[in-house]
């Protein structure tokens, strides 16, 4: 009996080594989310996809409620992106500069994470791969891989001392690398001289801020449909009307994330000049798709493997909440 | 006719003009000796030495005498053998892949230390950033949404909860 005992209380100890063990790895992403967002930096990062090469220039500061950021390219078109606060600011020299300041804005490195990290939980597995060195800093690497094989794998070096992601790699479910971030440059505090937060750009469009977020506030009207097909894991955060740019076509835009991906789909009315039925990739990571369904225009937008958007894509249903 | 060959030889012709002379040029030996003479000329001027030196004839000869080389092309499929541009992508296809390898390597990742970052496989990636794709509207309007779920995360972030 004592026998039997024993043997099971080392099958109960080699099961919850792994879970704490995770737990621990939890822990410190989240402690990484926390880093990404708030740690003061004077830094240079690059940006590598789709075979295009970037680097951009990030000081950051202020207290954690009133964060005062500014990120500058210092290749391909000038362009910044400056947050302060809760609200996102593009600068350009032109109009079309902007749009590119924009596009720059699609993920705002080191803040990588997302707040959620329980949907993280749910769709992705965390381990830890070793020790590196990253802008002569050393750090920890993690890996989230999928669950199921339709998402991307992320591979994070976090900072041995404060968390703060120092690099994050995008791989395709072969293990390809599709989108590349690290710091070059790095000073954990913020530079001393204010005029740095400021940008010197006269062209400017507001991303985020108290004005923006009336205009795209969900309504209980738009909200009532029901989305099936998407894979496990993916929670809907908004839905809303809206027009796209240079048009005036209304849609339904709603956003799914599973804590790390992020997927937009469009609904409207199919229209007389069907886009054709393919898959693009549009920046790094991110693809699209677009399909019709019951004489509907499905189109997704979003970091997932170009087939998996594709079989999302025609998984989906779409049923108005009754 | 001379004066063709002289406006050939600068490439002053038209396309139909210069056939015209080429198929002359065939033909008549007189002129084809004129076309050697003006090269010749041309030769002398530029201060090549080595212009007098008339291998024409003895090259032509060796080349009658070569056996033709039959070699096979197997190394391509048969569909992409009846479509020039299909290998023509593929030869692209893989430049810009050996481009994104030396940019790889030439930025310190691909030797030590980093190993568990690395991907397994170098990605083909297109050379050029489609800047009309990043005016999608679809994909702007995905961007909004992103960047605000981003800030919404900070501003909680960073307000009560902590």
């Amino acid at each position: 009996m004592k026998e039997a005992l024993f043997v099971a209380g080392l099958a109960v100890a080699g099961l919850a080594h792994p879970v704490l063990a995770s737990d621990e790895d939890w822990q410190l992403l989240k402690k990484a989310e926390l880093a990404g967002g708030s740690q003061p930096l004077n830094a240079t990062y690059l940006h590598q996809m789709n075979g295009v090469l970037e680097t951009f220039r990030l000081v950051r500061g202020g207290p954690p409620d009133a964060i005062v950021e500014r990120r500058s390219s210092l290749d391909g078109v000038p362009r910044e992106v400056v947050r302060q606060g809760d609200s996102l600011t593009c600068y350009a020299q032109d109009r079309k500069a902007l749009n590119a300041a924009k596009v720059s804005a699609m993920r705002l490195f080191p803040d990588v994470l997302s707040d959620h990290l329980d949907d993280v939980a749910q769709s992705y597995v965390i381990k830890r791969l070793g020790r590196d060195r990253v802008a002569q800093r050393d750090c920890n690497l993690v890996e989230l891989r999928p669950r199921d094989h339709q998402r991307f794998t992320v591979r994070l070096c976090l900072d041995q001392g404060t968390a703060l992601p120092l690099r994050m790699v995008t791989l395709s479910p072969a293990n390809e690398s599709i989108e590349h971030y690290t710091f070059t440059e790095l000073e954990l505090a913020a530079p001393r001289d204010r005029q740095q937060f400021k940008s010197s750009y006269k062209f400017s469009a507001r991303i985020k801020g108290s004005g923006q977020q009336a205009a795209s506030a969900p309504s209980a009207s738009v909200a009532s449909v029901d989305v099936t097909g998407l894979p496990q894991g993916f929670r809907m955060l908004r839905s809303v009307q809206r027009s796209l740019h240079g048009s005036d076509r209304v849609v339904r835009h709603l956003v799914f994330s599973d804590g790390l991906a992020m997927l937009s789909l469009f609904v409207e009315p199919q229209a007389g000049d069907a886009r054709p039925d393919r898959v693009t990739n549009l920046h790094g990571a991110i693809s699209m798709v677009t399909v019709v369904q019951g004489g509907q225009q499905l189109t997704l937008v979003g970091d997932l493997p170009e087939a998996s958007l594709v079989s999302v894509a025609k998984n989906l249903r779409i049923q108005p909440r009754p | 006719m001379k004066e063709s060959v002289s406006s050939l030889m600068d490439g002053e012709l038209g396309r139909s003009d210069a056939e015209q002379v080429l198929l002359s040029l065939k033909e008549d030996d007189a002129l084809r000796t004129t076309w050697h003479e003006y090269h010749l000329i041309g030769d002398a001027l530029r201060g090549n030495r080595l212009a007098a030196l008339d291998v024409t004839r003895r090259v032509s000869a060796r080349l009658a005498t070569e056996p033709t080389v039959l070699a096979p092309r197997r190394w391509l499929p048969h569909t992409v053998r009846s479509h020039p541009r299909t290998a023509g992508a593929l030869a692209l296809a893989a430049s810009v892949s050996f481009a994104a390898v030396v940019a790889w390597q030439s930025l310190g990742n691909g030797s030590t230390g980093a190993m568990g970052m690395m991907a397994d496989r170098a990605v083909p990636v297109s050379a050029v950033h489609a800047v009309s794709d990043s005016e999608d509207p679809y994909f702007l309007a995905h961007q909004e949404m992103a960047a605000e779920q981003d800030i919404v995360k900070v501003s909680y972030g960073n307000g009560a909860r902590r």
